[in-house]
């Protein structure tokens, strides 16, 4: 069963649209969702919490809507947001007592063992805490109730090294068993590189990819050469954002248009990093 | 009462995201050299691809293409609710497959030969000599 | 929903103590409110309870975090309305409390207690302007709440005004009007009051709901 499902879904959020979107993001793996900032990447997690009601289609949560079961499907949902919206005066403590009251799944035990490996101070106010900390007791509180998904909007951001490293072995453990779901949206795509296993490609409100990981990396080659090979090269317009210097030439090209060796071997070819993929393409427009 | 055996197994595995090679090709060429080298035994069992991303901290889904490529090549076999094995290859097997890679690295190197101008003969005194090397060495 | 009100309890603790300390020291600085009826410190403190401190509380767009939990819409509402109740006793007691406490220092005989016009009058207007004020808040959200409550003070103080003018204008006799409803039965008077404010409130409730359930946030 899949975890999320848009069917026919628009909405209009200020300048742009999500429209007619068709697709579904998988249980039991970790999907990423990337793009630039403005692409509507929040809004779509918005809107599959419910904060957002559709203009037109639905969103399926473990295959229900939300019209039937609002609490059923939230109380399964841990989320992770960007912006903190606690209320900062009270200890973490207090927030604690507040969210756990709405969850009947809640587990004190492992709430302790991640503020303990997190080193979160229990009495300690939520506005003296930093950013990342603030994070890392978000993602305490929503790993304590046991979710089957788990919801992140860009939650690296802010993050030293050490923690982003661990936050990648949490998601990992966190789907063992194949039953449970990570959605994670960024715009530092080097954290996905490594741990995700579906990317959903989301540019200026459209959907541009849906697929595995795998997939998107091996539809794309990132080409490298001098210059004076490009000006006469019949294959120049089948680049994706061609970026061009004194030094040469670097561009994203379809391994299918590559596979008809258009340069020989005076160029390097390479498989492209997320990155790439996200800068040429958007390059491009 | 239950008695649970679990088979503990110490692989070693190392992927470099930064190489530019494929990830599930690096580890489907680490474990096809450590079944060839006998280093994994016959009918061992393979960490689950799920066990493996974790440890990694990779997708599943590369794992998954490790797994799935080394099956098609017969070194592993999976058996659906027990995980995946090694498999029960006998040295001739083993060995055809090591001649056979032979040949391709050697059909290799006689195409580079002749990209570089050699002829036979200049590659077979180029191998007596580094044999020859070799067998001193 | 108990959740949600013990949730606004948690919150608010620290204005319930700040105000309750603030109504015990005008009570012992301006010698009890002498003359003044005990509803309208109750009032006060309640109206302090009930907005002023989810002003505070609302500046961190709390109400995105709140409609992510397992909650629907109409519990976050029906929460905010029977807090009003809550939040109402709370205060009405808690000056009550002061009151009994002055009795104790101060010489019992002068100290005002509740009396009934005067507490049900307060009553009706805290619930008037929340009835108007609430669905505004969840039509509108956390970016206006700041000054929400000026915004309908001054609404219904000018509805209330221009009425009164246009009455005027009309050569009708406010006054005799009102001291004729004053010079009723108590009972009469009681019953209007209670369920024309209990209409008010239930009308107010069910706008609140449509209009948080439809709210994108």
């Amino acid at each position: 069963m899949n975890a999320i499902e848009f069917r026919q879904f628009s909405k209009r959020n200020g300048q742009f649209l999500l429209n007619d979107l068709n697709f579904e993001i998988q249980s039991g793996y970790i999907t990423g969702l990337i793009g630039p900032n403005g692409s509507g990447k929040t809004t779509l997690i918005r809107s599959i919490m419910n904060l957002l009601r559709p203009d037109q289609g639905e969103v399926l949560i473990f295959g229900q809507s939300y019209a039937t079961g609002e609490r059923e499907i939230k109380r399964r949902i841990g989320f992770v947001y960007d912006e903190d919206f606690f209320y900062n005066h009270l200890t973490i403590r207090e927030m604690k007592k507040i969210i756990s009251s709405f969850y009947p799944s809640w587990n004190e035990l492992i709430f302790q063992q991640h503020l303990h490996d997190f080193e979160l101070p229990e009495r300690r106010k939520i506005r003296d805490l930093s950013k990342g900390m603030k994070m890392k007791f978000s993602l305490a509180a929503a790993l304590a109730h046991e979710p089957d998904l788990l919801i992140m909007d860009e939650p690296t951001s802010g993050l030293d090294p050490v923690f982003r490293w661990k936050i990648l072995a949490i998601l990992s453990e966190f789907i063992q068993d194949g039953k449970r779901t990570v959605l994670f949206s960024t715009h530092i795509s080097a954290d996905l590189e490594r741990v995700a296993d579906y990317i959903v490609y989301f540019q200026k409100g459209q959907l541009k990819f849906c697929g595995s990981k795998e997939e998107l990396l091996d539809v794309y080659v990132l080409v490298k050469g001098p210059s004076n090979l490009l000006q006469m090269s019949r294959y120049k317009d089948k680049f994706m954002g061609l970026q061009q210097s004194s030094l040469g030439f670097e561009g994203l090209m379809m391994r299918q248009s590559y596979d008809d060796h258009p340069f020989g071997n005076q160029v390097t070819v390479e498989k492209p990093s997320l990155d790439d993929i996200l800068v040429f393409t958007q390059e491009g427009q | 009462m239950y008695s649970i055996v679990k088979v503990v197994m110490s692989m070693h595995l190392s992927v470099s995201l930064t190489s530019g090679e494929p990830i599930y090709l690096q580890l489907k060429e680490q474990i096809k050299n450590q079944i060839l080298s006998g280093e994994l035994q016959e009918n061992e069992l393979l960490p689950s691809i799920r066990n493996l991303a974790q440890s990694l901290k990779i997708s599943v889904i590369t794992t998954k293409r490790a797994y799935d490529d080394l099956e098609q090549e017969g070194l592993v076999t999976s058996v659906s609710g027990k995980g995946t094995y090694v498999s029960g290859t006998n040295k001739e097997s083993i060995r055809e497959i090591k001649y056979r890679e032979l040949e391709e690295q050697m059909k290799k190197i006689i195409k580079e030969s002749q990209a570089l101008g050699l002829n036979r003969q200049d590659l077979t005194n180029l191998l007596t000599i580094l044999y020859g090397e070799e067998n001193e060495a | 929903m108990v959740q949600l009100l013990i949730k606004d309890i948690r919150i608010q603790r620290r204005f319930i103590i700040l105000g309750s300390l603030f109504v015990g020291f005008f009570f012992f600085a301006l010698g009890a409110f002498e003359g003044m009826p005990l509803a309208i410190p109750a009032a006060f403190l309640s109206h302090f309870l009930i907005v002023v401190a989810s002003k505070a509380d609302e500046k961190n767009n709390n109400g995105r975090l709140l409609a992510s939990f397992p909650l629907r819409r109409r519990d976050i509402v029906s929460a905010k309305y029977v807090g009003i109740l809550m939040f109402m006793s709370i205060a009405f007691l808690l000056t009550a409390c002061w009151r009994l406490l002055g009795g104790f220092v101060l010489s019992a005989g002068e100290l005002p207690w509740y009396s009934i016009q005067s507490t049900l009058v307060a009553i009706l207007i805290l619930i008037f302007f929340y009835s108007i004020y609430f669905p505004l808040f969840f039509a509108l959200g956390s970016r206006i709440v700041q000054v929400l409550d000026l915004i309908v003070i001054f609404m219904v103080g000018g509805a209330f005004l221009i009425v009164i003018r246009i009455l005027d204008l009309l050569n009708v006799n406010v006054r005799a009007y009102v001291e004729r409803i004053l010079a009723a039965q108590d009972i009469l008077i009681f019953g209007w009051t209670i369920g024309g404010s209990v209409i008010l409130v239930v009308i107010s409730w069910y706008i609140s709901i449509k209009v948080y359930e439809m709210k994108n946030i």
